[in-house]
């Protein structure tokens, strides 16, 4: 079920309705919170619950061997089961079809046989979000940092939970599983910032995304034969455009979230107001980058030792972290080039630089932040050509027509221009950028004033929801 | 109590924001409404239909006549159309509407019935549909969806009528389009795997329910406001009456509306450079077919019901692409 669909529209206040009228029954409100969750998904595709139950029966199992054992040896055991149903799962339907061309490729070129065939899988949504959620649960339960539960509902509730199951945030265990033990009450003024945090969401993704997505479509269908500002143009609308799809999604899971009485964490810091790469980082997809810091670079050393080692760790993470994106050596290159522009900061301990909200307190950024903020938003848009582009030879094309200046004929005019919504958005996110969201407004602004501003923003929304696209990460 | 008060908030605003929507939506169709329907003066016969007539006659040829036929048209708003016209026109005499060896098909009912055709229909044709013409619509979901967006869909068409008066060209809703495709070889080609892989679909003429019943009621309405309706089959690749289901389409015609007279050119037969596709002539064919029927109008149209017509000559356009 589409977040931008009337299904959804649907589906949401008779969850929300039902829910609360459970208010006082917590096993009752979790046990619901999974159906709704499976009814969620199912309307996807029904035969995909079967892998959701395995992973979450699996880890809900390991975790209690966990607990209920003294031995390092079971625990560690325990823990390689956990990590083989998670990451096996993963590996067969994300990357099984990308290895075999991969090696058929490598095989042909050497002039040797290879047997095996690419299966056509289907990559069932939000895979790579839910077995990483699941994930840690087993990994903190193994760290003793996290005691494992005994409730299945509580679990099961964590891992299905269908604001966030399909594209995030990638929740903590240790974050979600006390709020679901504990009991719920409504705050109205909680659920009023996240129907707010929704509909800025759904302006994101259905008014942005989605018009910069059709600038960006026929850029890159056509880039041989575009001049190299059509290129730059399609590139920086990219940008926008995958930010505002997938922080879109994060912010109607957040929003709705909080209609249940539940917190989860924040996802995107506006990143396109970075000073430099490692910022960007700090602010970019958060759920995923401290997953991978806390499951994948401390444990691999982080950045104590000596250079050659950072380099290696920095490379690891940023490698991996392409390749969960999607099997696609696109993706891989995309998370290599983000490497090389975040290793100088790493080795020279500027990683930190710019770790508060720039330009705090005041209305416009100074010159040098304003040049740093441009530098890194051109930077992180030439590292999406990469992400964008199907296969590395066309990102290598239209990287190659940009920087060489080539010329072509005009792009056909597109209705509507997604500019003044881009402009529109960065000028509402730089005013709100010390507050968790574009449209945190306070109830001292009158009622008929903040009003207004939803409808209007509501009206934008229904007005250019044409066709129910898809979200971005849904693919990974 | 919170939530109560929460519920009841989120209701109110919600239900002013629908509120908001249906008075834009009205706004919208005022406008709309507000368009002049009055056919030039002398033009006395309306073109109604599909795409096969919107890219076979052009209007600018035929003397008396005006086409506001439109691709993917079902009869559900030809027939809105046809009510307007003739209720704003009372010197049209005479409707030529598209009837073709696809019309009734049982796959024809997406005209009427899919998302597909309704976002590219209803914005534009909401404002002639009567009550129980949107009754078809009470089970689709995307129609209500479209007709929300209708606002920002028709904003070029606002800023127009809020500037000036405004006349049924302005609508966008239909009339002669110059096609210059030459994609026919394709097509056949396409069209014959099919027809030797036996994979042609059964056409079920006559079992698109919505549109039989609007063709009926057109036809009616044409016979209450005493005007002549005349049913027209524009001409069509020879590759077309392979698949098609003649022997259906005329039963379906003398079954019905015999008493309509059937103009069924489709065996009509024009160089292969007058077909942008199989189904669809292009500009070069539209020239050539319609000055044939002008010709054969200013003969008080003898001959035009012939099955069988040679149109072999190349014809002499100046605006050849």
């Amino acid at each position: 079920m589409l977040f931008n669909s009337i299904d959804f529209a649907v589906f949401l206040p008779i969850v929300f309705l039902l829910y609360w009228l459970l208010n006082g029954r917590l096993r009752a409100q979790n046990a619901f919170l999974i159906a709704s969750g499976f009814v969620f998904y199912g309307w996807w595709d029904w035969r995909f619950l079967g892998l959701l139950i395995f992973t979450s029966g699996t880890d809900y199992l390991v975790a209690m061997g966990m607990e209920r054992t003294s031995s390092d040896r079971t625990r560690k055991q325990l823990l390689a089961i956990s990590l083989a149903a998670n990451l096996g799962l993963l590996g067969f339907f994300k990357y099984y079809d990308f290895f075999v061309h991969s090696f058929h490729d490598a095989f042909t070129f050497l002039g040797l046989p290879f047997g095996l065939q690419t299966l056509g899988l289907v990559l069932p949504v939000g895979i790579s979000f839910y077995t990483f959620q699941s994930l840690s649960y087993t990994i903190d339960v193994y760290r003793k940092q996290l005691k494992a539960t005994h409730d299945p509902i509580t679990f099961f509730a964590f891992v299905s939970f269908f604001p966030q199951m399909l594209a995030g945030p990638i929740e903590r265990a240790r974050h979600m599983i006390p709020q679901f033990e504990a009991r719920r009450t409504f705050d109205p003024a909680w659920a009023r910032d996240g129907v707010r945090q929704m509909l800025w969401g759904l302006f994101k993704k259905v008014v942005v995304a989605d018009t910069c997505a059709l600038y960006v479509n026929a850029t890159f269908a056509d880039h041989a034969h575009l001049p190299w500002t059509t290129l730059f143009l399609g590139a920086v609308l990219f940008a926008f455009q995958i930010y505002c799809d997938f922080s879109g999604y994060s912010d109607i899971a957040i929003g709705c979230a909080r209609l249940f009485g539940l917190e989860l964490m924040r996802n995107f810091a506006y990143p396109y107001f970075s000073r430099d790469i490692a910022e960007f980082w700090r602010r970019w997809h958060i759920s995923l980058s401290t997953w991978f810091r806390d499951y994948l670079y401390i444990p691999l050393g982080g950045s104590r030792g000596n250079k050659g080692f950072v380099v290696r760790n920095t490379m690891i993470i940023f490698l991996v972290s392409g390749f969960w994106h999607g099997a696609n050596w696109t993706f891989v290159t995309w998370g290599a080039v983000n490497a090389l522009y975040f290793l100088p900061l790493v080795l020279s301990s500027n990683n930190r630089s710019h770790i508060d909200t720039v330009a705090q307190g005041r209305l416009l950024p100074s010159l040098p932040d304003t040049a740093r903020i441009i530098f890194t938003f051109v930077l992180t848009s030439i590292a999406w050509v990469f992400f964008r582009a199907a296969t590395l030879g066309e990102a290598w094309d239209y990287l190659g027509r940009m920087f060489t200046f080539a010329d072509g004929a005009m792009l056909k005019h597109i209705e509507p221009s997604p500019w003044p919504f881009v402009l529109f958005l960065v000028v509402v996110e730089w005013i709100q950028r010390e507050h968790q969201h574009g449209l945190h407004l306070t109830d001292r602004i009158p009622r008929p004033l903040r009003w207004g501003i939803y409808m209007m923003l509501l009206l934008a929304v229904v007005g250019l929801n044409g066709g129910n696209a898809t979200f971005i990460y849904f693919q990974f | 109590m919170g939530i109560v008060r929460f519920i009841g908030s989120l209701t109110a605003f919600v239900a002013g924001f629908i509120l908001l929507l249906l008075a834009m939506i009205l706004c919208v169709g005022r406008l709309l409404d507000r368009a002049s329907f009055e056919l030039p003066n002398g033009r006395t016969t309306l073109v109604l239909g599909d795409s096969q007539m919107e890219f076979a006659l052009n209007d600018s040829i035929l003397d008396r006549t005006v086409s506001v036929a439109q691709s993917g048209e079902a009869y559900l708003y030809a027939f809105a159309k046809a009510r307007r016209f003739i209720a704003d026109n009372p010197g049209l005499d005479t409707i030529w509407l598209s009837y073709n060896m696809n019309s009734l098909e049982r796959r024809q009912e997406i005209l009427t019935r899919s998302e597909r055709y309704s976002k590219n229909k209803i914005p534009y044709n909401f404002f002639l549909l009567r009550a129980s013409d949107l009754d078809l619509f009470r089970d689709q979901g995307s129609a209500y969806e479209v007709l929300a967006r209708t606002p920002w869909l028709r904003r070029n068409y606002i800023k127009k009528a809020l500037r000036r008066a405004t006349t049924y060209r302005d609508l966008s809703f239909g009339g002669y389009t110059r096609s210059y495709r030459y994609k026919l070889a394709m097509d056949v080609a396409h069209r014959d795997s099919l027809i030797n892989a036996k994979a042609t679909r059964p056409p079920g003429f006559g079992e698109a329910k919505d549109q039989v019943r609007y063709l009926a009621e057109l036809v009616e309405l044409c016979k209450r406001k005493g005007v002549t309706c005349i049913l027209i089959n524009t001409p069509v690749h020879p590759v077309i009456k392979a698949e098609a289901d003649t022997a259906a389409y005329y039963a379906f015609w003398r079954e019905h509306m015999a008493d309509v007279p059937l103009w069924d050119h489709s065996d009509w037969t024009f160089p292969d450079s007058c077909f942008g596709d199989a189904t669809h002539m292009n500009h070069r064919g539209a020239t050539l077919y319609s000055e044939y029927l002008q010709a054969l109008r200013a003969n008080g149209w003898k001959g035009v019901e012939e099955r069988r017509v040679s149109i072999r000559q190349d014809p002499p356009l100046t605006d050849r692409p």
